[in-house]
Parts: C-alpha cells; structure tokens; sequence
C-alpha cells in the first residue's frame, strides 16, 4: 500500500493510510528497509492521511532517531491542518521538518 | 467479541482486547458524532478514544483477548463524556501523569495527548477507569 519514490538520495515516501496502532507496524518494517539503504533524506507524504495516534508519532519519531544517525533527515510533508496542530502541539516540529499541506 | 448498544446521545461499546477494534470503534463514535451535528470534534473525539484504547488493551489488559474492555460516550449539556475501563489491574497513575516523556523517546505520549486534547482527565482509585470530558463550545 505504500508507495515509495525515489529521487536521487532522497526517498518520498507515501503511507496511503492512517498511521495508527493496528496498522503502523508494517509501515515500520518498509521506512526500516529503507533506512537501511542510506538515503539522505526520507520525506513522509501525509496525503490522504487523516489520522495519527501516539503509536504512529512514536514511528516518526524512531525514524527521525535512526536516520540522524546516519547523517540524513527526516521531513514530514502534506499534514492536514489537525495533523499538523498535532505534530506543533507534541513539539515535533522541532525535531523534523513539518508543512501542512 | 464486539457489542454495540446505542441511544441518541449515548454510545456504549463492549468490545476485547484488540487493537483492530479500536478502528471499528471509532467508526461508530464518527458516525455518532454526525449525529449529534458534532463533527468539528471528531478529530479529538477520535484521538482522545484511541489513546484511552491502547493504554487499556495495552497496559491495561495486557493484550489479552480474552480480557474485555467498556467504553462508552456521551453527550450531556455542553460536555462530551468518554469513558474506558479495563479488566487489569490498574497502575499508579498520580506517579504516571507527573511524566514528561524525553523529546526523543519513542513511546509514552498517550498520556500527554490526552492531557492535552481533552479538557478533563480523571481516573478511578483502582486506575483501571478513566473518564476524559470535552466542553463543547
């Protein structure tokens, strides 16, 4: 369901659904995989999501940990306006880069 | 297991410890919400009902199926009432609301989303019930 764009060393990368506890473990697995190809910067496309639980911020946030590690970055782009209120009120936005859509 | 019993300004659900369940729940409380011509707080209704379900199936039940969880929402006067109760144990919650969760930890924010999505948060002695209340303006 995911889809995942490559440009250059920078990988796009759209969920096509919710980020939420009972789904959010396969969309851990696929940004692992990716993170394990090095690439410069992931962009997480929130289009089409509209919800995000503290289960799927903790997914965020893991792979914002592991990418800083390698020397890349994380940003998050497309967040609807509650999602973006969200990621502003849980201080997100000072460890990776968020715009609203 | 997954029972439904619904009034026109009160929803009840009794469902097991499942995490897909939290999504049919959250089916029903929007469509509940419609109802009641409240859509706007669907957002945080949704985000405040999710939050209250992990740390239930999570930590409260701990994942077992077998053990069943009661929620229920109502609307009352000028105030949403969400209630959650687990079949555990409960936890120390005065020591637990006192956390701020580090910058970079992973986990640990259902708490504090609650806190801060909500306008009341209360749990029973025990710490196996909590009540989440959301003035509507």
């Amino acid at each position: 369901m995911t889809e995942i764009k490559r440009v250059g060393d920078r990988a796009i990368v759209k969920p096509c659904r919710d980020l939420v506890a009972s789904v959010v473990q396969e969309f851990k697995k696929e940004l692992r995989s990716l993170i394990a190809e090095e690439p410069a910067e992931i962009a997480i496309d929130l289009t089409g999501v509209d919800m995000i639980d503290s289960v799927g911020l903790g997914v965020l946030i893991a792979t914002h940990n592991s990418i800083s590690k390698i020397g890349g970055k994380l940003t998050v782009m497309n967040a609807s306006e509650n999602i973006y209120g969200l990621l502003k009120t849980m201080r997100l936005d000072r460890h990776f880069g968020v715009m609203s859509a | 297991m997954f029972e439904v019993a619904e009034q026109p300004c009160r929803l009840r659900i009794r469902m097991s410890s499942e995490l897909k369940g939290i999504d049919a729940a959250c089916k029903l409380i929007g469509a509940f919400l419609q109802k009641l011509c409240l859509e706007r707080y669907a957002f945080d209704v949704e985000l405040l009902t999710r939050e209250a379900l992990i740390n239930a199936i999570v930590h409260g039940n701990g994942n077992d199926r077998r053990k069943t969880i009661q929620y229920g929402i109502s609307m009352e006067g000028d105030c949403l009432t969400i209630e959650v109760e687990d079949s555990g144990n409960g936890f120390n919650w005065p020591a637990f609301l006192q956390r701020e969760p580090e910058l970079t930890s992973e986990c640990g924010r259902g708490v504090l989303l609650m806190r801060e999505y909500s306008t009341g948060m209360a749990y029973n002695a025990r710490g196996n019930r909590l009540v989440l209340s959301k003035l509507i303006s």
